[in-house]
C-alpha cells in the first residue's frame, strides 16, 4: 500500500559540488526521444529544475530515502532481495533507462544487495545507458550524509539529510566493478569531503 | 472550496478553481482551472486540471495541461505528467514526472499508469464546502 514519504528526508539548506563527470552523464540521447533518467533518492528540487526544459521522464525511486537495512540482512537470500528490490522500484516492463543516478546508494549496501539490485536493473539498460555514482575515497573516510540533485551540467546540489545514517560499506572501485557486473567504472573524479564520484558505461 | 472537515468520495468536477483542505478519495476533475490542495489536504486520488498545486498529500497521479507545482510542505507518491513541474525546496515527492515543454496546453493528456478509481457518488457535506 502507498503511503506518505516520511523519512530522513534533505533539508533546505542547498550546498553545491563542483562536479567534472555530470556533463558526461548527463549528454542528451542521438535521437530524438524522450530521455528516461532512474534516481535512486526522492526528487531533488533542482534535479526536477534542470530537466524542466527536456523531453524527459524521470523516475524517482527514493530507494536511498528507504530503510535500506531490510536489503542487507545475512539471512535473507539472493532471490528475497531481488525481490524486495523489484518491489521498491516497481519499473515498468519494457522501458530502457537512459541515466542512472544511483549517487551514495551503493555505499548503504552490502555486496549481495548490490548483486541483486543490477540484476533487478538488468533488463532496463541498453547499450549507450550510463550511470552516475558518488562513494568513498577509502575506508578511513567518513561519508557525509546528503541528497544528491543535478544542480547543473558541472554542479551537483547536496542538502545535508536529517535522521539517521544508515551503516557505510566502503566498496573499492575494484569490487564495484566485479559487483556491478554489465557497468564498469569508466573514470574517477575526487569530490570534497573524501569522496570520489564515478562514471559507469555498459560493458557488454 | 472544500474545508479542512469535509471528507468527499468519489468523482469531483469542476469548471471553476478549486481548493481543497479536506479528504478526497477518488478522482478531481478541473480541466480548464487550476487545483489546489491547501497544508491540510489528503488525498488519495487522480487530479486532472490545466494548473496544479499541492501544498498538503497526494497519493495519486497528476496531470496538469499547464503545470504542476509541489510546494515546500507538499507530499507527492505517484506520477506526474505535465508539460512543466516546479518542485519547491522541501517538498516531498516519489514516482515519475513526465514532462514535455513542448506539449503545453494540450488537454488531450491521459493518466496512463493508474486506472480510473472505482467511485461511489459524493457524499459532501454542504456545511463543509466553504
Amino acid at each position: 500500500m502507498l503511503k506518505p514519504i516520511k523519512s530522513a528526508s534533505a533539508n533546505s539548506s542547498l550546498e553545491t559540488a563542483s562536479s567534472s563527470l555530470l556533463s558526461r552523464v548527463l549528454e542528451p540521447p542521438v535521437e530524438d526521444r524522450r530521455l528516461v533518467v532512474l534516481d535512486m533518492g526522492l526528487a531533488a528540487p533542482a534535479t526536477v529544475r534542470f530537466f524542466n526544459q527536456s523531453k524527459c521522464r524521470l523516475h524517482f525511486t527514493a530507494l536511498i530515502d528507504s530503510e535500506l537495512d531490510k536489503y542487507n540482512r545475512e539471512e535473507s537470500s539472493y532471490a528475497e532481495r531481488v525481490e524486495q528490490f523489484s518491489a521498491a522500484l516497481s519499473l515498468q516492463s519494457g522501458i530502457k533507462i537512459d541515466i542512472f543516478l544511483f549517487w551514495d546508494l551503493f555505499c548503504y549496501l552490502d555486496r549481495s544487495a548490490i548483486e541483486a539490485l543490477m540484476a533487478v536493473l538488468s533488463p532496463f539498460v541498453h547499450d549507450a545507458s550510463r550511470a552516475h555514482s558518488i562513494g568513498l575515497l577509502n575506508a578511513r573516510q567518513k561519508m557525509p550524509f546528503y541528497g544528491y540533485g543535478v544542480a547543473s551540467v558541472d554542479q551537483l546540489s547536496q542538502s545535508p539529510k536529517t535522521g539517521l545514517q544508515p551503516p557505510v560499506y566502503a566498496h573499492s572501485r575494484r569490487d564495484l566493478n566485479k559487483l556491478l557486473g554489465y557497468l564498469s567504472v569508466d573514470k574517477s573524479c575526487l569530490l570534497s569531503g573524501g569522496r570520489v564520484e564515478n562514471i559507469m558505461l555498459v560493458n557488454r | 472550496m472544500i474545508g479542512s472537515g469535509a471528507k468527499i468520495e468519489g468523482k469531483l468536477v469542476s469548471d471553476e478553481d478549486l481548493m481543497i483542505q479536506g479528504q478526497v478519495k477518488g478522482s478531481v476533475t478541473a480541466k480548464s482551472s487550476e487545483v489546489i490542495v491547501g497544508a491540510s489536504g489528503k488525498l488519495t486520488a487522480n487530479i486532472q486540471a490545466k494548473t496544479v498545486k499541492i501544498e498538503g498529500t497526494v497519493i495519486g497521479d497528476i496531470i496538469g495541461s499547464e503545470k504542476v507545482i509541489i510546494a515546500k510542505t507538499g507530499n507527492v507518491v505517484g506520477n506526474i505528467q505535465a508539460p512543466r513541474v516546479n518542485l519547491e525546496d522541501g517538498a516531498k515527492f516519489k514516482g515519475s514526472i513526465e514532462m514535455d515543454p513542448e506539449d503545453v496546453g494540450l488537454s488531450g493528456l491521459q493518466l496512463k499508469s493508474m486506472p480510473e478509481p472505482k467511485t461511489q457518488p459524493s457524499r459532501v457535506d454542504p456545511k463543509q464546502i466553504g
